[in-house]
């Protein structure tokens, strides 16, 4: 009888389709037994890469990837990235503890705190993909500089390249952004990237993307002469050409610098062969931009290579910046910004721990310099914003499992109880 | 179990196969991006030359951030001490050049000295004496300032009155890596970072090289 069971189960187990061995296989533990050791595994290398790379490469590497290569024992092997083993984690989850698994009223415990894992897993989905970072400098007030009122933010790592039209009388139309996602990645030799887009009439080619020319102390140390870029047989523009610095660990002294060419559009996906212009283009600082300008018929256009930048919904205006050093030197102790909200006329004043959150973004108290000042230098303060939609939901989600991991666990506690009373019980009617 | 291997690698086939572009050569990308100026956002400056976008000059490579630097090296110490290691100072001075690496600057350590762990602001850090109680230190910094500037921030750490710009132009020169620097020799009351209270019978000496346009382009 046992053996006829047995073959039925194997008969069974044979005739399974692929598509249902592929979800008992993505809905199993099996599964996620392997991912959970690689989150384990890259977890650790990726803690440790940051001795070498720095926090923002290794964090690259090892964490916003789908696959990367890892020398382990001096043998390369290719494993999957953080990225890629979450959506997995989820897909997972979603599968086997919220699809698959049994469910019972009486038994929601578990699928709650499944419920609340998926979400922070959602949660940094909606982070890595949409927030927004970066610093706003506002310089003391000081006559009719109007340095001390912004509604720009500019990041410290990420590059973007911004094509800006302008009107006739030189005033910014509209700016059209190639994204750090579109300018990132690898650029291996002689490699290029055409950027189009149907409101531009020309193409951007950009070419020899170089992450880094620049040593840690700001000089441009991969800047080459004529000469010099002859004799490494660089494209020279202008006089100049650049070759590639190593990366510095702190990703915010990176300068990168490109090639690019403009081709007029002669119809509606033609572009002319001829480029009508061509210039080296090398990051620029977000206080002074200097683009390179040309024309396209009538049109004035510029394309910049720039730190990635975010216009703000509002705008904002530093009133005073206070600072206080430590006694006998020129450090400063504790430093906060009284800022108004310009459209609103909303005063705030930031400090250490205490930020200005508005429509979404929150304003931190950053920094301040230029570093070295005097007394009676002028001052500016810099301040760290950030707009993420998810900011709350990993603490949402800690609540949402602790709360089913607590229903879980008192429901086991009243059925440990119930069935000592009833073994305690038989005890006493056996005696 | 074959199953289960067979899925998970065709899986992955196909990932690796997505994730390779057929052609990395020529690769066309379309520009979703954009975004409204700034109403406060600085203008623009356009027409420049390559030149004046990256902020060179006839004889500077500097990035546009910053485009001057400036060179100190310092020792400081308690009088007798420092007095007694000045042949060292200025041994160490010579053999201070440009080199290579990152920061490219190679010297060589004097025999006596401990060499510290360097710092974002000293490529190279040294103590000696008795408690290490002395301190020698190489600094580059971009900007960096005037010689006046840093004069009056050398002569406040020893807790002296500012001098006038006619005194410190007329400070000694001294070579110094690419030219001459101005030599500075004070003794006051020292007060380091973070000190409650300030030494006395300090001494300190060393050369400020002020907001130097490096050479061009190599």
């Amino acid at each position: 009888m046992a053996d006829t069971e047995s073959d039925i189960h194997k008969g069974s187990r044979k005739r399974k389709s692929l598509l249902a061995k592929l979800y008992d296989f993505f809905s199993g533990y099996l599964l996620a037994v392997i991912l959970l050791t690689f989150l384990l595994a890259l977890t650790y290398f990726g803690t440790m890469a940051q001795v070498e790379l720095g926090l923002y490469e290794a964090s690259e590497k090892y964490f916003e990837s789908f696959f990367l290569t890892e020398n382990i024992a001096g043998v390369p092997v290719l494993l999957p990235g953080v990225y890629l083993v979450s959506a997995l984690l989820f897909l997972n989850l979603t599968l086997g503890a919220i699809v698959r698994v049994r469910k019972s009223w009486r038994r929601p415990g578990m699928l709650i705190a499944h419920s609340g894992i998926l979400y922070i897993l959602f949660a940094g989905f909606v982070a890595f993909h949409y927030t927004k970072e970066g610093n706003m400098l506002l310089y003391e007030p000081n006559g009719s500089d109007v340095r001390h009122q912004s509604d720009e933010i500019y990041n410290l790592t990420n590059w973007s390249i911004e094509v800006t039209k302008y009107d006739s009388n030189g005033k910014r139309e509209f700016i059209h952004v190639i994204g750090p996602d579109q300018l990132g990645g690898d650029w291996e030799a002689g490699s290029t990237r055409t950027y189009v887009n149907s409101d531009i009439p020309f193409q951007i080619k950009v070419s020899g993307y170089l992450r880094n020319i620049a040593n840690g102390k700001g000089q441009l140390a991969g800047l080459l002469s004529e000469k010099g870029a002859k004799d490494k047989g660089v494209r020279i523009i202008e006089g100049y050409g650049v070759e590639a610095v190593p990366t510095n660990k702190s990703m915010e002294f990176n300068l990168p610098a490109t090639y690019i060419d403009i081709f007029s559009r002669v119809g509606t996906n033609k572009f002319d062969s001829e480029s009508i212009s061509s210039a080296l283009l090398i990051g620029s600082g977000p206080l002074s931009p200097k683009p390179f300008t040309f024309s396209d018929g009538d049109e004035k256009w510029s394309v910049d290579l720039t730190r990635q930048r975010y216009t703000l919904p509002f705008a904002i205006e530093l009133e005073n910046f206070q600072k206080e050093d430590h006694p006998g030197t020129m450090r400063a102790r504790e430093y906060s910004s009284d800022v108004i909200k310009i459209d609103t006329g909303r005063k705030v004043h930031i400090s250490m721990n205490k930020p200005m959150r508005d429509a979404g973004y929150t304003l931190y108290q950053a920094s301040w310099g230029p570093e070295g000042a005097r007394p009676g230098d002028r001052l500016y303060t810099s301040l760290a914003v950030s707009y993420n939609p998810a900011d709350q939901w990993p603490k949402y989600g800690t609540y949402v499992i602790a709360i089913g991991m607590t229903i879980h666990f008192v429901q086991k506690l009243f059925s440990y109880l119930k069935r000592s009373n009833r073994s305690r019980r038989r005890e006493e009617d056996s005696q | 179990m074959f199953a289960r291997i067979y899925s998970l690698s065709l899986i992955l086939i196909l990932g690796l196969l997505g994730s390779v572009s057929c052609d990395r050569a020529e690769e066309y990308v379309e520009i979703k991006d954009s975004r409204t100026p700034g109403r406060f956002s600085p203008t623009p400056q356009l027409g420049l030359s390559f030149k004046d976008r990256a902020g060179i000059t006839s004889s500077s490579n500097s990035s546009p951030e910053s485009s001057k630097v400036s060179f100190f090296v310092k020792m400081i110490g308690p009088k007798a001490l420092i007095d007694g290691e000045k042949s060292r100072f200025d041994a160490f001075c010579k053999t201070l050049k440009v080199g290579k690496g990152n920061p490219p600057f190679e010297w060589t350590k004097p025999d006596e000295w401990n060499a510290a762990e360097g710092t974002a602001m000293r490529i190279a850090n040294f103590n000696f004496g008795p408690d290490k109680k002395g301190e020698c230190y190489f600094t580059v910094l971009p900007g960096g300032g005037q010689l006046l500037a840093n004069l009056n921030r050398w002569r406040s750490q020893m807790g002296l009155p500012d001098a006038t710009p006619e005194e410190a132009e007329s400070l000694p020169s001294r070579q110094f890596l690419f030219g001459d620097g101005k030599y500075v020799e004070i003794e006051g009351s020292f007060k380091g970072f973070g000190a409650s209270d300030a030494e006395d019978g300090y001494k300190m000496i060393g050369i400020i090289m002020p907001e130097l346009q490096i050479g061009g382009p190599k």
